[in-house]
């Protein structure tokens, strides 16, 4: 009897037992998905564009605010002094007299983020022409949105970093080095794609970004060319926007939120020129610290950084039109060259220029209207005006990471 | 008068007949030594009715101090006669008692110093004498621990008892977490932590970031030494298969306190106990370490401990009960840094019948812990000391630069709040069910349920304007984590023959954890006295929390035994989790263990009490993280230009854990009974490591998870004990312990390896060990001034982070009857820390020998530093100058394979004393039957450390217990402090 009872209670056991192993996968398969994160499967829809698109800007914010801060650092924008109490990333003095190692995490950290912002801008131009769309405006935008990021991304390789300390340049996706030129080309096709799908709106940033790559490139006349159809005065800066979640890095890295990257006191010398300078070359001091300046351009954390604008566009064709009567000896030239400069200081209150036009006071001109844009390192290289060592890199280096992890890098 | 005799003839008659049906009779004896024929004074004797029912009274009596007992008018029948003692094993006689007859019973007590015959746990649904145990079992009695000395948390109830098993505080800060590090550490995935039970519930044993530099809070801090009872540990699979994936570290199986069964029935006892002592600062930081270290020293204060415990406890024949308060005040040796803690405990358990038992624990426990700012950052003490070299003036300026507090003013950074209230309930319902006398099913249903609540204050009236902080900036987070887990097993015990026993265990585990939380922050407050959020003017960020993971199992297994001498054990689990890639499939556990008692099977001599030699076979494996599985997922990124849509995490879906395999070797030899060595080799084996296969940035993909990777890891554990001698007034035990555990990564499967800095997960090297490019030499310009270092083209070994060999040595000396003195020591070799404090102020003026290289090189300048007028500045191209570059070059501040701040972590230490006086017999002699026991205790902690270290402690690591790559780095890390206290202890 008892082992009856016993075996009742074993075969008792043992349905339970059975009918609980089956269920267990779904038991552990039952839980609650994820409030702050979507699969992607779930965004190919005509919905969730915006969202998308929305993504790859910020990406973009990010990357350039990074990008253009470092790059400050790297030109005589900007100095990392050690003994400045707030200067505690040594990485940054690495960059500040240009003796960069492959594994500064800082740069790997920008690199990071610019493979990203190209890989999401891609990502968006595949997604935009796989979906079907009821609302045709809307994919165009979407195609253009991705195009120009693209050609941002390309744009931010050729212009920012390099091979070794000469070389510029960049890598798409894990594939060869190309060098700065075949990235530029890479950069003009993407916004000539942008242009096509905008409808207009971008048109005249598109020919202004093509114009300032021409520039850069030493293509003069296809640089006039792409200029000449640029922003004006009616176009609205395009730019990098911010916001609390997400702020502005001159901010907190050059600015009034952290200062580990000082101003150079040789924008004193503006400033004391013309006092109302500071309309462009926006300083302040730091409080009962020594003698030192900070930027105050980005006065916010969410201050937006200017990524062309119709002054920039016209100081290109000053200079191109300078360039062009050093060769020419035209005085129309010349003239043009001289309003287009004081057009752009008129748009800041600013009298005519007082001195006599050279490429020289071009280039000066470009460093108090781009002031903390990035801008100052490429014309470092273009005039020739280097502040470093023969041996120091005038690019951020490509890093450790994607040397030691892209075979196909040096092929 | 008549009427009188009658009614006292009536009383009489009547007295009579109930004196007849009231039979009884009396059991008396005397409990001795075996050995010495000593009699034991104190003894427990507890009767119970052989049939167990209920409705049967139990007896119970304390021997006096000739070891003699008499227990009367016990009812005429069966019983089960039982006799425990400290450190003797426990004695059981069934007697008859005859009415009007007195049964005399003299027990012989033998001596268990070890607790052999104490049931241990050796499984998942094992229990098992540990003298035929077939796995390394270790189990610390945390009551008598806690008696002699007071803890703070659980570390420190392990720290130096359990062969295998290194429980460490990463810092000196009161109430943060501690880290474990089990064996050789299992696998390259998941932090390297046991899964801990307390009393059948499965804990929340995390850490949450404190946002103030490297330390976290550890929910482990709820956990008050003082509810403890004992601790087991299962140290891998090869005793925790069964467990699953939450095995492959090993299982931490924590029981509190209860009444003790089978004790005085009827009866209850109070403990009151009370705690008082101080926190000081071990060492002093010293010149070599930091030109800031006077600054840095004066910053610290001595903190003041106080805890008091309350518990009663209690029992009748088919209930027991205890219930209990401890609370403790401790303040840590920085101003910003205290940790309160208040724990109610309620632990019940009913006995139905023979057949049914429900055991119920509950604990409510609150703490709230304020936390300094340290490792790396510039708002706290040792970051604003330690960085800097002394203050200097530039010459012809009234400009001074350097010195402490450059960054931010001492008042401000006192003043900065991090402050962390949590609380807690952990609740088990147990059932133990014995439906026949074979068949035994056992079910638990645990909860552990945690709520946080963290505000970090940067006051609005200092200036913190250089860090980007405007006018106050507060951030305000609420978290709850939910853990539920159940257990089913059933018990089928049989003897095929007179010597073969077999036993099946079959039974099921569930886990569920979800959690949730949400957080603000917001500056520009306008007063400096309301901090609430909606005061502030200005919205920084919010943010979301949100988790839920499951995993269940179905584990079986058999136990055979012959003749009481081979054991042999079987068993296989399946298991099933929520964060194994959908398209995986479940994952099985093997299990084999064995051991056999030579003591037995072979003619040895009668005093080798235990000679066993044991193995054992186990996997388990370790989960990926909840989302590893899925595929490509998509967050979101702020901007500008509004919510956008960012690619977070890059899954797979085939994604399996990581499979640990262990194999040990086991054997205990025990003399006499009183003096024993055991020994353990193991080899553990993990394939199928979960990584990233790293992706070159380009990509601009995060890495995808694969099943790759493995890693190898051995070691032996060997703990020798001993009683040299006990007599009534003098005892003396000795206990050693010695571990050797060590790793190597033998592939990453084409993976990228890990590299945090200086601490790598590398083929070829050990997990976290220290690994860079070396410096070589030194680099110079084209007219010989120094340039830089020259670093070698292959990645070398600078030591590991994790010591391979430790080790305790512990003794107990009771003398004159009354006095006990307790001393525990212990030891870490071969092990190396990196000093990245001095190499990181280097940079900033605080390495004397570095400035005055930068002068004598002229290259001062490259590095931002005044020239120091002390020495002069050397000509370039000659001996001298070569000499001071190569040894400037290692002096790197930046270099990763800078060897001068690599350091031995080789240290000898004092970690715990006590001298006790037992009062109960003074008190007994002036009030006797007032009190059941007394104690004075004056302890101490850390109480001297020999070590070749420059700083002031090698047990921290800046990245606090975070269970990363990066560890054994000092990085202004706070030393952990030397304890002194005083307690006073009463029962009733």
């Amino acid at each position: 009897m008892k082992n009856y009872k016993t075996l009742n209670y074993i075969l008792l056991f043992g349905l339970a037992a059975f009918i609980t192993l089956i269920g267990c996968k779904d038991f552990v398969q039952n839980i609650e998905p994820p409030n702050d994160s979507t699969e992607d499967i779930n965004l190919n829809s005509e919905q969730e564009i915006d969202f998308l698109m929305n993504g790859v800007k910020a990406k973009f914010a990010t990357t350039y605010s990074e990008l253009t801060c470092l790059a400050g650092g790297l030109s005589d924008e900007l100095v990392y002094d050690p003994n400045f109490p707030g200067a505690t990333y040594p990485q940054y003095f690495e960059v500040e007299v240009g003796i960069i190692k492959l594994n500064n995490t800082s740069i790997e950290n920008a690199i990071t983020n610019l493979g990203s912002l190209r890989m999401h801008a891609d990502t968006l131009i595949g997604r935009a022409s796989v979906i079907t769309f009821k609302d045709d405006n809307l994919r165009n935008q979407a195609l253009a949105t991705g195009y120009i990021y693209g050609a941002l991304a390309r744009y931010l390789w050729a212009s920012y970093f390099g091979l070794n300390e000469n070389n510029g340049g960049g890598v798409i996706n894990s594939g060869p080095f190309i060098p700065a030129s075949a990235m530029y080309d890479l950069a003009l096709k993407y916004i000539d794609s942008a242009a096509r799908y905008s409808q207009g709106d971008l048109n005249p940033v598109a020919y202004s970004l093509k114009a300032k790559i021409h520039l850069i490139e030493g293509r003069l006349n296809d640089a006039d060319t792409a200029a000449q159809n640029g922003m004006s005065e009616i176009d609205k800066p395009f730019e990098a926007k911010f916001s609390k979640e997400s702020v502005n890095f001159w901010y907190n890295n050059a600015g009034k939120g952290r200062t580990q990257f000082l101003l150079s006191r040789r924008y004193l010398d503006y400033t004391s020129q013309d006092s109302r300078e500071i309309r462009r070359v926006s300083f302040a001091n730091t409080q009962g610290i020594g003698n030192y300046i900070y930027q105050s351009k980005y006065f916010e954390d969410k201050t937006p950084i200017i990524v062309m604008s119709w002054q920039e566009n016209s100081l290109m064709r000053a200079e191109l039109s300078w360039r062009e009567y050093m060769k020419s000896r035209m005085e129309s030239d010349s003239t043009s060259a001289m309003t287009y400069i004081d057009a752009v200081r008129a748009s800041h209150g600013l009298d005519p220029l007082a001195v006599p036009l050279t490429l020289d006071e071009i280039f000066n001109e470009r460093d108090k209207e781009l002031f903390c844009t990035g801008a100052r390192l490429i014309d470092q290289r273009r005039s020739g005006k280097w502040h470093l060592s023969n041996s120091a890199w005038r690019y951020l280096p490509i890093t450790e990471a994607e040397r030691t992890r892209n075979p196909n890098l040096l092929k | 008068m008549k009427n009188i005799r009658y009614f006292l003839w009536c009383v009489l008659f009547v007295t009579g007949i109930l004196s007849m049906s009231a039979q009884t009779g009396t059991v008396r004896g005397t409990i001795t030594d075996s050995k010495s024929k000593e009699p034991l004074v104190s003894a427990t004797v507890y009767l119970q009715m052989a049939s167990q029912s209920t409705s049967s009274k139990s007896f119970g009596k304390i021997t006096n101090k000739q070891g003699q007992f008499e227990i009367s008018n016990v009812p005429v029948g069966t019983y089960t006669l039982r006799v425990t003692y400290v450190s003797y094993a426990s004695y059981l006689k069934t007697i008859t008692v005859i009415d009007q007859q007195t049964v005399t019973v003299d027990v012989p007590l033998r001596l268990d110093v070890k607790g052999l015959e104490e049931v241990v746990i050796t499984g998942v649904a094992s229990r098992t004498q540990k003298s035929v145990a077939e796995v390394a079992v270790s189990r610390v009695d945390a009551t008598a621990l806690s008696n002699a000395n007071g803890f703070q948390d659980v570390s420190q109830l392990l720290a130096g008892k359990v062969a295998g098993v290194k429980a460490s505080s990463s810092s000196g800060a009161v109430g943060m977490g501690f880290r474990f590090d089990v064996r050789s550490g299992a696998g390259l995935n998941g932090n390297g932590q046991p899964t801990i039970f307390v009393d059948g519930v499965r804990v929340a044993s995390g850490l949450s970031d404190a946002g103030t530099g490297g330390q976290d809070f550890s929910d482990l801090a709820l956990l008050s030494p003082e509810s403890i009872e004992s601790i087991e540990v299962l140290k891998g699979p090869a005793a925790s298969a069964l467990y699953g994936t939450s095995g492959s570290n090993g299982v931490v199986l924590i029981k509190t306190k209860r009444a003790l069964a089978g004790t005085i029935p009827n009866s209850y006892s109070v403990q009151f106990k009370t705690t008082h002592g101080i926190n000081e600062r071990q060492n002093d930081y010293t010149k070599e370490y930091s030109l800031g270290y006077e600054d840095a020293n004066r910053t610290f204060r001595t903190g003041n401990i106080s805890g008091q415990a309350f518990t009663i406890a209690g029992n009748t024949s088919s209930f027991n009960y205890l219930l209990g308060y401890d609370r403790r005040n401790e303040e840590g040796i920085l101003s910003t840094n205290s940790f309160n803690r208040d724990v109610l405990r309620g632990n019940f358990s009913a006995f139905a019948s023979d057949k049914l038992t429900f055991n119920i624990s509950s604990s409510y426990g609150f703490t709230k812990t304020y936390v300094p700012y340290g490792d790396n950052t510039v708002f706290g003490f040792l970051g604003e000391t330690l960085n800097y070299g002394p203050e200097f003036k530039i010459p012809g300026t009234n400009i001074t630069i350097g010195g402490a507090y450059s960054g931010l003013d001492s008042i401000a950074v006192a003043s900065l709040v991090n402050v962390r209230k949590q609380q807690s309930f952990t609740g088990s319902a147990e059932v133990l069910y014995l439906p026949v006398k074979e068949l035994s099913i056992r079910g638990v249903l645990g909860v552990n349920t945690v709520g946080s609540f963290y505000e970090q204050l940067i006051p609005a009236q200092y200036d913190y304007s250089r860090y980007g902080v405007i006018r106050g900036d507060v951030f305000k987070s609420q978290e709850t984590d939910n853990y539920y887990n159940f257990d089913l097993s059933a018990t089928y015990s049989t003897n095929f023959s007179e010597t073969i026993k077999s036993a099946t265990v079959a039974g099921i585990q569930g886990f569920l954890s979800n959690s949730y939380g949400i957080s603000v922050e917001k500056d520009s407050f306008p007063s400096t006295s309301i901090t609430a959020l909606g005061s502030g003017n200005r919205y920084i960020a919010g943010a979301e929390v949100f988790g839920d993971a499951r995993s269940a199992g179905l584990f079986i297994q058999e136990e055979v035994s012959f003749d009481d001498t081979y054991f042999l054990t079987a068993g296989i689990r399946n298991d099933f989790a929520s964060a194994i890639g959908k398209d995986a499939a479940s994952v099985f556990y093997p299990k084999l263990t064995g051991a056999v008692r030579l003591d037995r099977a072979l003619e040895l001599p009668q005093d080798l009490n235990l000679f066993k030699f044991r193995f054992g076979y186990g996997a388990s494996g370790i989960l990926p993280g909840p989302l590893d599985g899925s595929t490509l997922r998509w967050g979101v990124a702020q901007s500008g230009h509004g919510a956008g849509a960012v690619i977070t995490s890059q899954g797979n879906p085939t994604l399996q854990p990581e499979t640990v395999q262990e194999l040990e070797f086991g054997t205990e030899i025990e003399y006499d009974n009183r003096y024993g060595i055991e020994v353990t080799y193991f080899r553990q084996f993990a394939a199928n490591s979960i990584f990233t296969r790293q992706q070159a940035p380009s990509v601009g993909l995060p890495a995808p998870f694969q099943n790759v990777g493995s890693i190898v890891g051995s070691g032996i554990e060997a703990s020798i004990y001993a009683e040299l001698f006990r007599t009534e007034d003098y005892q003396l035990n000795l206990n050693l312990i010695y571990n050797y555990a060590n790793n190597e990564v033998t592939d990453l499967g084409g993976a990228s390896p890990i590299i945090n800095g200086e601490n790598v997960v590398m083929k070829g090297f050990s997990k976290g060990e220290f690994v860079a490019f070396p410096i070589i030499g030194a680099l110079y310009e084209a007219d010989g001034t120094y340039r830089g270092p020259e670093l070698g083209k292959e990645r070398v070994s600078f030591g590991k982070s994790l010591a391979p060999t430790n080790g305790s040595f512990s003794f107990t000396f009771r003398f004159l009857k009354d006095f006990s003195l307790y001393l525990l020591t212990d030891w870490s070799l071969g092990g190396t820390i990196h000093n990245f404090t001095r190499q990181f102020g280097t940079r900033f003026g605080a390495n004397e020998e570095f400035k005055q290289l930068a002068t004598k090189l002229g290259v001062n300048l490259n590095y931002g530093m005044l020239p120091d007028t002390t020495v002069e500045i050397l000509t370039k191209n000659t001996n001298a100058y070569t000499q001071a570059a190569e040894r400037f070059a290692q002096l790197d501040p930046t270099e990763t394979g800078a060897s001068d701040y690599y350091e031995s972590s080789d240290n000898f230490r004092i970690r715990e004393i006590s001298l006790q006086y037992n009062l109960t017999s003074l008190i007994e002699s002036i009030m006797p039957n007032v009190i059941k026991n007394a104690s004075l205790t004056f302890a101490a902690r850390n109480v001297a450390m020999f070590k070749t270290y420059s700083g002031p402690d090698v047990e921290i690591t800046t990245n606090g217990a975070d269970r990363s790559v990066t560890r054994g780095q000092d990085f202004f890390t706070l030393q952990n402090p030397r304890t002194l206290y005083g307690m006073l202890s009463i029962g009733f």
